[in-house]
């Protein structure tokens, strides 16, 4: 079989499993959030911590709740990482530097997952295993749970209580991820990828080198850091290792693995708010931004330098840095899905992606994870977008702005400007200060417009929250550790932050009945409106890098 | 002057996600 018949048969099958598992997850999703019950384990969990689970909260209490458990979080992993030669299973494993351990804290709280180490000579079992590890589940529940409050500020009235930040994070990891992890993890490990507890093990090559053979928990967190959009994978060259990711067939599943929630929730949003049909509105918006990333880093990758470049030629496209055993459309498809969600794991060197293909990738990330996007955060960005698609198509066409029965007024569209000026600001700051300081300039080591294509695919990347890197920069120095800290911590919970304010201000309003002013946004016209709103809205604010960047190498 | 120590990154956690606090609270009295 051809690589591009592969490719196509790859992408079919992801199609099908995808829309197989839509309503059925979907429902699920909405089910989990929406029932009455608690689970035993559950209740146990609240007795611990103390809370009462019939407490709801208002949008900034629900806030207030997030920011004191990732700080916490922050500072427990990065105490775990520094004593980790104290502790069991280190593995001879010396405690982890400050900058790199406050980076990977603030990386793995924030759902990023951006590594500055090498997983296997860096952490420890114990550390991967219950530092890394348990921060994947939590901080995908956290971004679960923000667009879940976010629905519940449609489906709420006259109200400023939008759920119970702990209560809703416990269900998202017992109900949710937990059940599905394990799955995952019993796939991958009959896949192929290794689960163990073994000593690194020496041996002697053929030619007489020596060869240190690494072993782990590595099949468990494969399972989460896909299933929860984290990325962050065991290895240092994470899903192109043969250890995470054996073949052909478990690449797809990790491909499965990281679109699966992000498109299944907008079926628990359409439960949630008693209207199916505009669930498949938005999963309309998400499958086409794919599709279309999809098609455009696969035609970049396969038709570079054809008839010039004989390697390119023979290998059937773009073959530097592709892991040969999923070869140019396995990398193209892996690299679109993992930048349209924001999971950033690789099976494939982004750096080496032709200029085109990589500016896609890039263009991927600046979207802001909408398409599906991460783990919730997919969501509530979408639905942020809906509603600056309603207020300038009721701007436009003379429609009453209004979403799903709430108005959208100049308050809630403050907060939708808040939400999208975050992103920009905190990415091109920093890559602004990066490119303009001497501590910026020494770790850049590629001149011109791919240096600059490295400096800004990598702030996107943790801004995002994805976490995949173009590498080629020196983003260890301690510059790119601290600010880049920041950034993932602003880029996380500032977006987030102001989606709870808009829901918020959207619980408190009585629903308006329909009238023959209202747009409906459940059409074809709706889902091309939503479209034009995304490119538009992220084209003009990232053209100009991109033009020196990406778009400049290429045309050079 | 070394920064690359443990009190440099807790006080940058604090001021981090302080500065996240005030943002809330500024949030809050706007709505007001």
């Amino acid at each position: 079989m051809s690589s591009a018949a592969a490719g196509w048969l790859q992408f079919g099958l992801l199609v099908a499993a995808l829309a197989a598992c839509y309503i059925p997850l979907g429902n699920y999703i909405a089910h989990i959030f929406t029932a009455d019950k608690d689970w035993k384990v559950e209740r146990f969990v609240y007795r611990l911590i103390g809370i009462d689970s019939r407490a709801d909260q208002k949008w900034s209490t629900y806030v207030k709740s997030i920011l004191a458990f990732s700080a916490v979080s922050v500072l427990f992993l990065y105490g775990f990482e520094r004593l980790q030669h104290f502790l069991l299973l280190s593995e001879g494993m010396p405690g982890v530097p400050p900058d790199t351990a406050w980076n990977t804290a603030a990386s793995f709280v924030t759902n990023t997952n951006w590594q500055n180490y090498a997983g296997e000579s860096t952490m420890g079992y114990l550390t991967q295993m219950t530092g890394l590890t348990v921060q994947q589940f939590m901080s995908a529940a956290v971004g679960l749970v923000v667009a879940i409050a976010m629905i519940r500020g449609f489906t709420r009235s006259r109200t400023d209580k939008l759920g119970n930040f702990w209560v809703d994070v416990t269900r998202a990891v017992f109900r949710l991820l937990i059940p599905l992890a394990i799955v995952g993890a019993l796939v991958l490990i009959a896949g192929g990828a290794i689960q163990n507890f073994h000593p690194y093990e020496t041996y002697t090559t053929l030619s007489g080198a020596h060869q240190t053979i690494p072993g782990g928990p590595v099949g468990s967190m494969e399972s989460i850091k896909d299933l929860g959009n984290n990325g962050g994978g065991y290895f240092n060259t994470n899903a192109a290792h043969p250890f995470e990711n054996p073949n052909p067939f478990t690449d797809w599943f990790i491909i499965f693995f990281l679109l699966l929630i992000p498109f299944a929730t907008p079926r628990a949003f359409g439960k949630m708010v008693k209207d199916n049909k505009q669930g498949y509105a938005l999963v309309a918006v998400m499958a086409i931004i794919w599709m279309l990333a999809v098609g455009g880093i696969s035609f970049f990758e396969a038709h570079y330098g054809l008839g010039g470049a004989t390697a390119a030629h023979l290998a059937h496209g773009a073959s530097e840095g592709v892991e040969t055993r999923f070869g140019t459309s396995g990398c193209s498809l892996f690299a679109a899905s993992t930048t349209v969600t924001s999971t950033g794991s690789v099976n494939c060197f982004h750096d080496s992606l032709t200029p085109f293909g990589g500016g896609v990738a890039l263009f991927d990330i600046a979207l802001g994870e909408i398409a599906p996007g991460g783990i919730g955060a997919g969501m509530y960005g979408i639905l942020i977008l809906a509603i600056v698609t309603v207020f300038v198509a009721g701007l436009m066409v003379g429609r009453t702005p209004e979403y799903l029965g709430k108005k959208i007024r100049p308050v809630e569209m403050k907060y939708a400007a808040l939400y999208f000026l975050t992103l920009p600001v905190v990415i091109l700051t920093a890559a602004g200060l990066s490119i303009g300081t001497h501590a910026g300039q020494a770790a850049i080591f590629n001149p011109g417009s791919h240096g600059l294509t490295e400096v800004m695919y990598a702030f996107a990347s943790m801004a995002n929250n994805n976490g995949s890197a173009f590498a080629g920069l020196g983003s260890a120095a301690m510059w790119y550790q601290t600010v880049g800290g920041f950034v993932m911590l602003f880029g996380r919970f500032a977006p987030e932050l102001f989606a709870l304010g808009l829901a918020g201000s959207l619980a408190r309003q009585q629903p308006v009945p329909k009238s023959a002013g209202t747009l409906d946004t459940r059409t074809p016209l709706f889902v091309g409106m939503v479209i034009a709103v995304v490119l538009v809205l992220v084209g003009l604010t990232y053209f100009p890098a991109l033009a020196l960047g990406p778009i400049a190498e290429g045309l050079h | 002057m070394n920064f690359n120590t443990d009190w440099f990154y807790i006080v940058m956690t604090i001021v981090a996600f302080g500065v996240l606090w005030l943002i809330v609270k500024g949030v809050e009295r706007f709505e007001r």
